[in-house]
């Protein structure tokens, strides 16, 4: 059965909104109905002249929005507003964080380096440690430091000696 | 070469180039898009000067939204444009309380002169009157008539987007465009035809 296009349709051809099969359908029925064919041009015609109407702003209109847009850019392609708020609130958060963590462990870790010299530096000149590739420590050396010297006989001696202290005083006053 | 490039950009690509900093891009939408914008706004509001205004003021949100990040590229860019122009209108009549003032022709406006067509300034000056007269007849048309007129012919809406956005079904949105259309030839045919529009109404 042949199709009856509407004027509706015939827009539809006009704009292009047909689908590719009922194009078709309507360029067919186009060939062979002239009554479709006149009414058809009538309405194209129409929409041509409609089409030519179209009017342009000043120059001095497109002029000053260009100027707009030149006075408004931006110095640098930078982030958008939201993408510098997110910025923000990431580093707001996590900066002082990562500071205080970097600062613990560099205070550690300085700490540690002092300490290990110190130490080093104590004991070297204690002469518990033996230089490398130099001689071995010489006893005299502590001897030659009265501080280092001990003598167990004479702690033995004097222990002895308040012991027997402590033993007169007993025998002499039982209360005590 | 460059401009010839330029030209044959997509409207998302020149929108991208135009985030990047390149304002020169932008430019070569609004002259892609100046002409069916502001034919747009100036069929709505019927008034040169409130149509100049109006189209400053849309490029002007236009750029705003751009860079705020708020255009789809996946939409259509001149239908987003035209949405905003007619939102704008509508905005304008409500501050003004107004009815848009009607001009029953264009000789005051001196800018009709700073037309670009090609040819003589003879062909020049038919193919204006021409223009001037079918504008006219779109302005008698009733209002919602004109609406799918303006939108379909000029802002590249869809039947279907512009049955969404007037709130209509799309036989209706069709049936309305197949009566502008028969309209502005019958407004035609009461009238005078003035030189140079006879050739191209009965050819």
């Amino acid at each position: 059965m042949k199709r009856q296009f509407t004027d509706e349709d015939i827009i539809r051809f006009i704009y292009e909104e047909m689908k590719p099969k009922e194009s078709d359908a309507f360029l067919t029925a186009l060939c062979s109905d002239e009554s479709l064919w006149e009414r058809y041009e009538h309405l194209q015609t129409i929409n041509e002249d409609v089409q030519k109407a179209v009017l342009e702003p000043s120059v001095e209109s497109c002029e000053r929005v260009m100027a707009y847009v030149r006075e408004t850019a931006p110095t640098q392609k930078q982030p958008t507003t939201e993408a510098k708020s997110s910025i923000r609130t990431f580093l707001a958060g996590k900066i002082p964080v990562a500071i205080s963590l970097n600062a613990v462990v560099v205070v550690a870790f300085i700490t540690f380096i002092s300490v290990a010299i110190l130490g080093f530096t104590y004991e070297l000149t204690r002469g518990a440690i033996v230089k490398p590739g130099g001689p071995l420590v010489q006893q005299t050396d502590v001897e030659e430091n009265p501080r280092f010297e001990w003598d167990d006989s004479e702690i033995d001696e004097k222990l002895r000696f308040i012991r027997e202290g402590v033993e007169t005083i007993e025998k002499e006053d039982p209360i005590l | 070469m460059e401009k010839a490039l330029i030209k044959k950009t997509q409207d998302k690509d020149l929108i991208k180039g135009f985030i990047a900093g390149n304002d020169h891009y932008f430019d070569v939408l609004i002259q892609r898009y100046k002409a069916k914008v502001f034919t747009t706004i100036y069929l709505i509001v019927k008034d040169r000067c409130i149509a100049e205004d109006l189209f400053q003021d849309v490029m002007i949100k236009v750029v705003r939204m751009i860079r705020a990040g708020k255009y789809n590229e996946e939409g259509k860019f001149l239908p987003w444009v035209v949405r905003i122009a007619r939102n704008l209108a509508i905005d304008h009549f409500r501050k003004v309380q107004r009815n848009p003032i009607q001009r029953e022709n264009e000789d005051y406006d001196i800018f009709n002169t700073v037309q670009q067509a090609e040819g003589s300034s003879e062909e020049k000056i038919i193919r204006e009157e021409n223009a001037r007269y079918i504008r006219g007849l779109i302005q008698k048309l009733p209002d919602k008539q004109r609406e799918v007129l303006i939108m379909r012919s000029y802002a590249d809406l869809s039947f279907k987007e512009i049955a969404a956005i007037t709130d209509v079904s799309i036989n209706t949105a069709l049936g309305r465009m197949r009566y502008a259309l028969l309209n502005l030839k019958k407004l035609a045919q009461e009238q005078e035809i003035p030189t140079g529009y006879e050739e191209t109404v009965h050819r």
